[in-house]
């Protein structure tokens, strides 16, 4: 649905964007992850035709977003939530892109009820909270039914309630054999959201995955009634141990391995499972310098 | 067919509603359209529009009625020329609004996700600030005549427009052109609202004012100095020709930028 190959930008001779390229299947939410600065929005401008590549290509469908004449009801695209008129009504706004994207009016009110921005449609943007005016920036992707979204940081400045909603959303989109590509630094939402991650770090991308088997350690957790047996018993059969939260042993072998040592030592066991690199781990290991 | 399912497929193959709709480029009247109701946008875009009639018609009044000398038709129409640059700045105001708010505010980024030629956005406002540009220059050509007539009369002088109406409503025309012109390319240049209207309210009447006192220097930048040619008030042909080219020049490289501008 969305293939970006060899995208590259540089800004006064520094490159921000550097050979970036992927490809997204209908029917998934994709997550492209990175910290402020990696090159998240400046790509994901170039895939929508806002900036200029220096080199590369992004298509949608097999154009570049901008080959399409109304490119709107392929992708809908939400890049800055702060890039609205604040004297105009949220109403109004999306009146307007209704409008051009040639979709009856009566939508954008469905659009706003779905988003929870019913009472506020007539209200001026200016008077909106960050929050809503990510509603209504996703309510503005939505206008069309595209079959692919684009969005840059859509949960940022939600709360609780409305986080949920618009992951519900998301699945939801991609269940139905939608596409979603939404950049994003909140890690724990990503994690209930995304089926795969993309982590670009100093313009590259620096992972690209299933999230599960990304933050899968090469490292086993295990607990016992007897954690001094337990301890000494990996010991002897050549595993190393390190302590771990929650009163459970890292063993640096895989849950196999483990599993015949206590065995063949005769220790009952009350844990053993594969340890889960948290995303956050994960994160800060591929983008604080070093590359995967 | 599931039983109460109800959600409905969101895509559908390549060449399914989709690709059908999204291959089928909107109209261009749907643009002029968005950009018209931007226009009258914001409740001080309207109180503005609102104002504009009663701001030119009271310059107007104030700059015929008081007249003295109109012995001569150049003295019947020199009014005309300030009544349009200094009675539309409420107008243009808004036009100011409507173009460099755009960019101020980066409203302009959802309008390129959805229609992302900017040729054909910048056509969109063009058409807008066309059909003001005509109801401008009509409003003036039919009050003008009327109250300069009065003023005239008032003087005992004959009325010398009437006569030469095409004329008039020549000069009406391409002085309001102008200034909405320049308008237009400080917008573009400046997409700051308030600098853009700033840059635009100091440096019109100035040169204006400039151009009235030194008028062989400050004419060769004048923007209206074509009307004020057209008028029979021009300083020669080397003015005309070189503030008509440095406006042109200065509208050319507006366009340029508008084009590479990152939009957010």
């Amino acid at each position: 649905m969305l293939t970006a190959w060899g995208l590259t930008k540089a800004y006064e001779g520094r490159t921000v964007v550097d050979q970036v390229g992927f490809e997204l299947q209908p029917g998934t939410v994709t997550a492209f992850l990175g910290p402020n600065g990696a090159g998240k929005s400046t790509t994901l401008r170039m895939i929508t035709g806002l900036t200029r590549p220096d080199r590369g290509q992004a298509t949608v469908a097999g154009r570049p977003f901008t080959a399409w004449p109304n490119p709107a009801h392929v992708a809908g695209v939400l890049l800055d939530a702060a890039a609205v008129h604040p004297g105009r009504s949220g109403r109004g706004h999306l009146r307007m892109a209704a409008t051009l994207a040639g979709v009856p009016a009566r939508r954008a009110d469905e659009v706003l009820e779905v988003l929870g921005l019913a009472d506020a449609a007539t209200r001026k943007i200016g008077k909106y909270s960050l929050g809503m005016r990510q509603r209504l920036g996703i309510a503005h992707a939505l206008l069309t039914n595209p079959p692919l979204l684009v969005l840059d940081e859509p949960i940022n400045g939600l709360d609780p309630e409305g986080i949920r909603a618009v992951r519900t959303l998301l699945r939801g989109h991609a269940s139905r054999g939608g596409t979603v590509l939404l950049s994003s630094h909140v890690l724990s939402e990503v994690d209930q959201t995304a089926d795969r991650v993309l982590v670009i770090g100093n313009g590259r991308i620096v992972a690209d995955g299933p999230l599960a088997s990304l933050t899968t350690s090469s490292r086993s957790l295990v607990r016992a009634k007897d954690m001094n047996r337990l301890a000494g018993a990996l010991q002897r059969g050549g595993v190393a141990i390190q302590p771990a939260p929650d009163g459970y042993i890292a063993a640096h072998a895989p849950v196999e391995r483990v599993s015949d040592v206590t065995f063949a030592a005769g220790i009952p066991l009350l844990g053993l499972r594969e340890e889960q690199m948290s995303l956050e781990d994960l994160f800060f290991r591929l983008t604080s310098g070093g590359r995967a | 067919m599931i039983p109460g399912h109800v959600a409905p497929p969101v895509v559908a193959p390549a060449g399914g509603p989709w690709a059908a709709r999204a291959a089928e480029r909107s109209p261009f009247w749907r643009l002029v359209a968005v950009e018209l109701r931007k226009l009258v946008g914001t409740r001080s875009d309207k109180l503005v529009l609102v104002f504009a009639p009663v701001f030119l018609i009271g310059l107007m009044v104030l700059f015929t009625l008081p007249q003295t000398n109109l012995a001569s038709a150049g003295k019947q129409i020199g009014p005309l020329l300030i009544v349009v640059q200094l009675g539309l700045l409420l107008v243009f105001a808004t036009v100011i609004k409507l173009v460099a708010g755009e960019w101020q505010y980066k409203s302009v980024q959802p309008t390129l996700l959805v229609q992302p030629s900017r040729v054909r956005y910048f056509l969109a406002q063009g058409t807008v600030l066309a059909i003001v540009w005509l109801a401008c220059s009509l409003f003036t050509f039919v009050l003008y005549p009327l109250l300069i007539r009065t003023a005239a009369n008032g003087n005992s002088h004959n009325y010398l427009l009437g006569m030469r109406l095409g004329w008039v409503l020549g000069v009406a025309m391409l002085a309001t052109a102008l200034v909405l012109l320049t308008a237009l390319i400080v917008s573009l240049l400046v997409p700051n609202t308030g600098g853009a209207l700033t840059v635009f309210f100091i440096v019109v009447p100035i040169l204006m004012l400039a151009r009235m006192a030194l008028p062989e220097v400050f004419g060769l930048i004048y923007p209206l100095e074509a009307a004020w040619h057209l008028a029979g008030l021009g300083t020669g042909w080397v003015q005309t020709a070189c503030s008509l080219a440095l406006w042109l020049a200065l509208l050319a490289f507006s366009l340029f930028r508008l084009q590479r501008r990152d939009a957010g």
